[in-house]
Parts: C-alpha cells; structure tokens; sequence
C-alpha cells in the first residue's frame, strides 16, 4: 500500500466506493502535513487536531463519491481544503467573537499533546547536544529570545549563534527522527 | 527517514514554521510538505522541539547552562533555584532544600581568552559522574552556571564531588580551575543563595 502513489490510492476509493486499506494510507499520508498546518496557523493542538478530522473526513468523502477531478493533485486538494476550512472558521469565530462581546471570555485552551513531563525521545536528543548548543536550544525556546539576545547572553556574535543554532535544530531533527527508522 | 528528493534544506523549514519566509516561499514550502513525505517527518520534529523544550526544562529532565535570561523565566515560572558559589582551589559545601527546584553550581573563575570550557565532576573513588562539553562562558569572564534539577541530586547521600575546569588545547585538554564540592544529602547548608 504504501508502494501505492496518491493517484492510484484515490482511484481505488473511488472506483469501490470504499476501500478501507487504501483509506487508511491515505489517512496516514496526509494527518502529518494537515495537523502542521494546523499548528502554523492555528497555533493551537486541540484546533489542528480538528483540523485533521474535518479535511480528512472531507477528502475521504469526495473520494468515495468519485468527486474529487483531478486523483494526480490530491494534495493540492487537500492543501484547498486546509486553507478553505481554517478561512471558513476564522469566519465563524469572529462572528462568534462580535456576538459574545459583552460576556467574559472563557479560559484559555490548553495546548494539549506535550505531557508537563516532557517528551522523552526529545530529552534523549536534548543529552546528545553539547553545552553550548543546548543553552541555543533552550534559550529560543523555553526563554523566547531572539538571535541578538542569544548572543548577547553568551557572549557570542549574531552570526556564532544562527550557526549554532542551525546546527543544533540539525542535530536534533536528524536524531528525533532516526530513532523512527 | 528517506531524502526530500527536491533537497529542500531544514533552514527553509524552519522559515516557513517561524514565519519568517516571504509569502510566496511560504505558499510553496506549505506545498511541497503536503507532497514530501520527508519533509513533513522533519518539520514536526522541529515542532516538538519548539514545544517540547519548555516542559523538559520546567520538568528538570535535561541539565542546562544557567544565563539571567533563563533564571529570569524559571522565576516567572515560580521555580525555586537555590545557587551555590564555589571558588578556585577550595571546597565548598552544598545540599537541597525541600522545596527547590534547580541547584546552580557557580564556578569562579577567569576566564578571560577562554572560548570553551569543559566540567568534569568525579566521585571520591575518581570515577567520571558527569561531563559537560562546550560550556558557554559567561558574558563577564568570571565562570560558569550550570542547573541541576533537585529532585536529582536530592537522591544523593552525603558526598564530595570533586570539579575540573579545562579548556581544549591543540594537544590535550589545560586545566583551568580545580573545585570540591562537600555535598549534604540532609538539606541546604545556611550560606547559599536561593532566588525564586
């Protein structure tokens, strides 16, 4: 199946009506980039995670009913569907937003999936840097400094620490998803 | 992990998660991950790293180099650090309170032409308990921070901790600053400094 391009997959959905092996490839192949899109967009977990159901459930739907034209371009369907969905709730939710003006705003959703004990595999990574790189790392994420103020905190240039800093993104991607394999 | 075969770099990742790519770049990165398996795989890695770290630093579970911009986020975090100063050459007592966080170990030294440093802490026995590499030197040249999570060295029974600053040299390393450290596994000694 998963020799299987996107076109073949899509025909066979369409051709059955359901195919449930080929649906699930296809569910598998395109959750990744639609919960990322919803996570640059959005900024939120819990509203990518719905993300994902709404523009898959969708895909699979237009699939089904031999709806979608061009099977070669499922991803830029897909793609559609993400930008379509996320403008249609932005719409709703400013709506929503005008109405509740006058009551108090609810608390602020969590942002879901990170345990507050951390994700393991990124904590083996985090070891395998060295010093300097970790303090890059946790700088710009955990104390939200800029290049400038990195290096300014470690005495480095502004070039030192965009080096560094790529390098240690590097790293730890190269190590985050070896571990997969 | 196989190859993007469009040899789409990590830097233009990065860019388009941080939105900092020009619109069009942005258009075209967002669509060339929906079609690359690859590439997908690699931005949500850098996605957990960009929400993971947080957590794991808060948590304790990864040690870290201490700057006054992460003291200065771990207090807004309500985490309590306790910072203990151990000159060149002495010993030096230290122990965990209840109700700390992290211990800073501050290691007095001159670091003036120093680029790079390395911590080596043994036990009595001389066995290597710890090494860290590529230490930053702060901006000022007057030594190093390095955080520990309490709940760590809270396992630690009464122990002295012997602590080697060395800089990398062409050939072997050249010491810099030796330490003792007199650990108290029975609670903080009253001469150090707590922040919270």
């Amino acid at each position: 199946m998963e020799a299987l391009d996107d076109a073949t997959l899509a025909c066979r959905i369409a051709a059955s009506g359901i195919d449930e092996e080929a649906e699930a490839e296809l569910y598998r192949r395109f959750a990744r980039p639609v919960r990322l899109y919803g996570l640059r967009h959005l900024r939120d977990a819990d509203a990518a995670e719905d993300l994902v159901q709404n523009v898959l459930v969708t895909m699979l739907e237009r699939l089904r009913a031999g709806a979608v034209k061009d099977p070669e371009k499922l991803a830029s369907f897909v793609l559609g569907t993400c930008r379509l969905t996320v403008q249609n709730d932005r719409r709703t939710a400013a709506r929503r937003r005008a109405r509740l003006e006058a009551e108090p705003p609810p608390p602020p959703a969590t942002m879901g999936d990170v345990p507050e004990s951390g994700d393991p595999q990124l904590a083996r990574c985090l070891l395998g840097l060295g010093e300097r790189e970790r303090a890059v790392i946790v700088l710009t994420y955990y104390a939200d400094k800029d290049g400038p103020q990195i290096a300014d905190e470690l005495g480095l240039s502004a070039v030192n620490v965009r080096v560094l800093r790529h390098r240690a993104l590097a790293r730890l991607v190269t190590c985050m998803t070896r571990e997969k394999t | 992990m196989s190859a993007c075969p469009e040899g789409v770099s990590l830097e233009r990742l990065v860019a388009y998660w941080e939105a900092s790519a020009a619109r069009a770049e942005s258009e075209a990165i967002e669509e060339h991950i929906f079609a690359c398996e690859a590439c997908a795989e690699r931005l949500e890695a850098v996605v957990r790293v960009e929400r993971g770290t947080p957590p794991l630093v808060r948590s304790g579970r990864v040690p870290f180099v201490m700057t006054e911009a992460i003291r200065t986020q771990l207090a807004r975090d309500g985490m309590r650090l306790r910072e203990f100063r151990f000159e060149p050459g002495l010993a030096g007592r230290c122990g965990v309170a209840p109700d700390d966080d992290f211990i800073v170990m501050h290691l007095v030294a001159d670091l003036a032409g120093i680029e790079e440093a390395t911590v080596t802490l043994v036990d009595e026995a001389g066995l290597l308990a710890l090494r860290h590499e590529d230490v930053p030197i702060d901006s000022a040249r007057r030594g190093l921070r390095v955080a520990y999570p309490s709940a760590l060295l809270r396992q630690l029974p009464d122990s002295v901790v012997h602590v080697r600053l060395s800089t990398p040299g062409p050939d072997r390393a050249r010491d810099i600053a030796s330490y003792t450290l007199l650990h108290s596994g029975g609670g903080a000694p009253p001469d150090s400094s707590s922040f919270s």
